[in-house]
């Protein structure tokens, strides 16, 4: 019997009849398995423990050595007396960054807004201001930004934060990239005004000044926004435009790094909205319920493709960033010093390397994804459609899967589940992420352990 | 007898004597070596030092260049004269560079250099200079441990006008040709001890006396700017040129970072507290020995020095008065043998950050346009602030991978005078543009230039690809009549005639391809073979025969299979 008369067989034809007839329930069933395994993603079951991917990043590395919380304070208690006033704020800030010794520049936009709210087109306009340190054994190729927005919302801590890590780092001498200290006003529009200079890139309704001052390649950007003088935990927000996401090392080492200051981290909305009525509670990362809620909060917030913070328009550039949001000031708040001290060690190790890791779709939290797209990726065909081609798999580097809630999802995840046999590592990296979570602060994992016990190592990139 | 034995010996010492020693003293006394510090505040409060060592030997440089004419070389390095010797080389120039010089705030540098390497070399008329670069490239890379072995045919250029001989020109013919030329850079290239050792091994006294005594590569690399350079050039001996020797000049850059006091509007700086080392003593080979500080770098600035300078003077550098204290180190050194001199110290009041200085007057800034992995651009401003035109070249270097599209130069402000495009061939050329430009008094020029991103194979890309691919720095030339921005030590040096300025290397990310690609199809290809094709292969070769025996229902087949009924089919 030959291959042709086995499909043609009576079996194989009741077998297709029967599918054809039931295509509608059985289309239905799959859906609701695919709804159903999508729900159960967050479990640690189905999720893997990611890992850096970049080897030469050793998390933790760098000596933790800003004490200044001091000037913290001192630069908060004199950004409080500007109040509503952005132009008064905008000259001390000039006049602050040249003080520390940056070269300060700034930069007028104006922009119309289209006629959404009222009748009539709203025009804003306003000023960014930036400070640039010049890395002295670098040859201004490369720089990184930290970027703190001022205006509709007060930020006055990160803005704090940011003056006084800027006085730290004009002190120390192993930079290897520049740093761009990036004060906007009027949201997203700013940054947006400001990137689009930076990139040569305009765009329609946005009138953006020529910038006077430059630097190289942007490696990654950090967003800071803190609106209390202590912090419950931090917010990382790492959705960009179109849904665009992030560097996953990036990711992986900013919350490495709060965890070692006792800061937790949260990947998404955490329980703010529970809090908002009254029942606030610290989110506790190993709750499969928080885990479930920040995938859905991740899939609701890269859906409509809108930015959400400061760090959303550099991704558009294929650009890393995340936004750093402090949140809450309960009995259990650290004070800023700590969340400046790990923001001093990630861009000190920022510096010396420049990270690539595999896109990643869906972090159900700290150090868990559902994929690493290292064989599947989505990406948004709209901004990457000519440079797809050769980057389509295993794409690294600022990068972009855009990842929508969809039953497809279940199917490439059972074969990448066959295709690794991931089942079992999976019961691995499940004992070691109980453990971190019991204690959250020094164990990580073993590996981490090790970094911990030589703290006097001085980084030094460039020796 | 014994007499006899005697005279016997003087006359053999003579004999010997009189052969060797004007061989000796050829070699010696037509060879001058001299030393000299230059330190200076910089408008940001930072300290610039520049070193200078230099040697000129009266030896023809065509001469020179046949290694059986010269066998004593004296206090000339013997490796570089070796090497300029095999290579034919008239001319050498190599820089070593970690960081980039700010003009706009430091103001000209002494000796230019773009960020990285950079080697050019001018080879001697009768030189085959195809044959001979790939060989001087190597040559140097093993004498200074450079990783210039990098360079090859498609980064290696010969810019028309914009890099002439520095010294005395040797022919007439060389001086409308590039064709003697070769200039290549590496921005990546990143420089430490293992360049700066061997740098210092080329120097007469080491680092054992003289200026080389504050050499400590801890001090040295810890600072904002660092900048080795080797110069060979010919050298003319007397005003008409009449003679023509060899100088080599051996140069150093580095600049500090602000030697902050705990008061904010003090800066103090000493050479045991930049360098960490004393100055004990001057070269004995050197016939002058001199550090020389600039008192009045900064407008507004009084700077006091702890110690009595040997000779005080005012140079007069484009209008402006530039007060200068030098001290000589052997007269120093004379009075107070096997003493370290005295710890000269400089401070300076009422200093704060935001002095601006005065802008000089021309600069260029580069940066990339646009983001993806397809279309890109180069963007450069040039100010002009002199308040007179002012002629500039501009040499553009970009690599092949990086497709150039001359329709796209755009030009504004300025007026082009000339233009020379080498356009790329793959693998082989790099892109080459060089423009004459003429810039109108108190304006901003751009330029601006469009590239597509080839696609390199997978073998093509460096370690570290997605770092991203470099642009080498654009380079600006031009004469100035006056130089009030310069750091140099002498106000009518030759060198200062020409002056470059470099912009910022770009760094750019190319598309990468996924560099696991293979491993995953292997999986795959395995997984597809073993899956697919076995069963396939399976079921397409092997001959199904029916069986003998009749259909049995599905139930009963069910219950024979779980045991219910018996193994045995039944009759």
């Amino acid at each position: 019997m030959k291959l042709a008369s086995l499909l043609e067989s009576k079996r194989s034809k009741k077998l297709a009849g029967f599918l054809i007839k039931r295509r509608k329930p059985l289309g239905i069933l799959l859906y609701l398995c695919g709804l159903v395994y999508l729900g159960m993603l967050p479990r640690d079951e189905f999720n893997r423990r990611s890992f850096v991917d970049e080897n030469a990043l050793m998390v933790g590395l760098v000596r933790r050595e800003f004490r200044d919380s001091q000037s913290i304070s001192d630069y908060a208690e004199e950004l409080a007396d500007f109040g509503v006033d952005q132009e008064g704020l905008m000259v001390w800030l000039e006049a602050s960054f040249s003080r520390i010794g940056l070269e300060v520049y700034s930069q007028n936009y104006s922009a119309v807004l289209p006629a959404v709210a009222g009748p009539q087109a709203a025009s804003v306009s306003g000023r960014s201001v930036y400070g640039v340190l010049r890395a002295g054994r670098a040859s201004s190729a490369e720089s990184l930004v930290f970027s703190a927005p001022s205006g509709e919302a007060a930020n006055t801590h990160g803005l704090a934060v940011m003056l006084s890590l800027a006085k730290y780092f004009k002190s120390k001498n192993y930079w290897a990239k520049d740093i761009i200290f990036l004060v906007t006003t009027g949201g997203e529009i700013g940054v947006q005004a400001w990137i689009n200079s930076y990139m040569g890139n305009a765009v329609k309704g946005i009138n953006a000044g020529p910038l006077p001052g430059r630097s190289g390649a942007i490696q990654a950007v950090i967003n800071l926004e803190i609106d209390s003088p202590k912090i419950e935990y931090a917010r990382i927000m790492i959705e960009g435009v179109n849904g665009i996401l992030p560097n996953l090392d990036l990711v992986h080492v900013l919350t490495h790094l709060s965890e070692m200051e006792g800061i937790p981290s949260a990947l998404h909305m955490g329980w703010e909205g529970v809090r908002s009525h009254g029942r606030y509670s610290k989110p506790d990362l190993s709750d499969s319920a928080h885990k479930l809620y920040t995938v859905a909060s991740l899939m609701a917030h890269q859906a409509p493709g809108l930015p959400l913070a400061g760090h959303a328009p550099f991704l558009r550039h294929r650009i890393d960033s995340v936004t750093v949001r402090g949140v809450g000031s309960g009995p259990t708040a650290k004070p800023l010093l700590n969340l400046a001290r790990y923001l001093a060690v990630l861009l000190a190790e920022k510096t010396c390397i420049f990270s690539v890791s595999s896109a990643f779709c869906l972090p159900p939290g700290p150090w868990r994804v559902v994929f690493e797209a290292s064989t599947i990726s989505w990406r948004d065909s709209t901004i990457q459609s000519s440079s797809t081609m050769p980057r389509l798999a295993g794409d690294s580097s600022p990068s972009g899967c855009s990842c929508l809630p969809s039953a497809s999802y279940w199917l490439h995840s059972c074969w990448r589940a066959y295709l690794s046999g991931c089942w079992q590592e999976d019961s691995e990296w499940q004992l070691l992420s109980a453990q971190e979570v019991v204690t959250p602060v020094n164990s990580s994992c073993c590996t981490h352990r090790r970094f911990h016990s030589i703290p006097s190592w001085e980084w030094s990139c460039l020796r | 007898m014994a007499a006899r034995r005697w005279d016997w010996v003087q006359l053999l010492t003579a004999v010997f004597l009189h052969l060797t020693l004007p061989c000796m003293c050829q070699g010696r006394a037509e060879q001058s070596y001299s030393e000299a510090l230059f330190m200076k505040f910089l408008a940001d409060g930072r300290v610039s030092a520049t070193f200078d060592f230099s040697t000129v030997w009266s030896v023809h440089p065509l001469l020179f260049s046949n290694p059986g004419n010269v066998q004593h070389y004296g206090i000339f390095p013997k490796s570089l004269a070796e090497v300029v010797a095999h290579y034919h080389v008239q001319e050498l120039h190599l820089t070593l560079t970690q960081g980039q010089w700010r003009t706009r705030v430091w103001g000209y540098p002494a000796h230019p250099a773009p960020p990285g390497a950079e080697l050019w070399a001018w080879f001697l008329p009768e030189a085959d200079s195809e044959k001979e670069w790939p060989g001087l490239v190597d040559a140097m890379s093993g004498l200074l441990g450079a990783h210039l072995n990098a360079i090859d045919s498609a980064s290696s250029f010969q810019p028309l006008v914009s890099f002439r001989p520095n010294g005395a020109i040797l022919s007439k013919d060389m001086s409308n040709s590039s064709a003697l030329l070769r200039y290549a850079a590496l921005p990546r290239e990143t420089v430490c001890t293992e360049n700066f050792t061997p740098w210092t091994k080329l120097l007469p006294c080491g680092t054992a006396a003289g200026l080389g005594e504050l050499f400590e590569a801890e001090s040295l690399y810890d600072c904002d700017y660092h900048s080795l350079g080797l110069h060979f050039t010919p050298h003319c001996l007397d005003d008409g040129c009449g003679q023509v020797g060899v100088r080599l000049s051996l140069t150093l850059t580095v600049v500090f970072p602000p030697p902050v006091t705990s008061n904010p509007s003090i800066l103090e700086w000493s050479l045991k507290s930049l360098f960490h080392r004393p100055l004990t003593s001057a070269c004995p080979l050197a016939f002058s020995s001199t550090v020389t500080v600039e008192t009045n770098s900064i407008d507004g600035v009084q700077v006091s020095l702890s110690q009595t300078p040997s000779l005080t003077g005012t140079v007069e550098v484009a209008g402006r008065r530039r007060d200068r204290a030098v001290f000589d180190l052997h007269s120093l050194t004379n009075s107070t043998t096997s003493k370290p001199l005295p710890p000269l110290s400089v401070s300076s009041s009422s200093w704060a950050y935001h002095i601006m200085p005065e802008q000089p007057e021309l600069l260029v800034s580069r940066h990339l346009v646009g983001s993806g992995h397809d279309w890109g651009g180069l963007a450069t401003e040039i100010t002009n602030s002199a308040p007179h035109t002012v002629e500039v070249l501009y040499l553009e270097m970009v690599p092949w991978f990086f497709r150039l599209y001359l329709h796209t130069l755009s030009v504004s402000q300025a007026t082009v005078l000339s233009q020379h495009y080498v356009p790329a061939k793959d693998r082989r050329r790099a892109h080459m543009l060089e423009l004459r430009l003429s810039l109108p008094p108190l304006s901003t020029s751009y330029l601006s230039l469009q590239f597509r991103r080839a696609h390199l194979k997978w073998t093509e890309h460096k370690p570290d690809a997605h770092h991203g691919f470099y642009i080498n720095s654009a380079v600006i030339t031009t004469v100035l009549s006056e130089c009030p921005n310069c750091t140099s030590l002498a106000a009518q040096d030759q060198d200062l005639a020409v002056l470059r300025l470099y912009s910022e290397p770009l760094l750019v990310s190319l598309p990468t391809p996924d560099f696991s690609m293979p491993y995953n199809v292997i999986c795959f290809v395995c997984t597809v073979i073993a899956i697919a094709f076995g069963s396939v292969f399976n079921l397409t070769t092997r001959t199904l025969q029916p069986a003998a025996a009749a259909k049995e229902k599905l139930l009963t087949r069910i219950l024979r299979r779980i045991g219910v009924l018996s193994k045995q089919k039944s009759d």
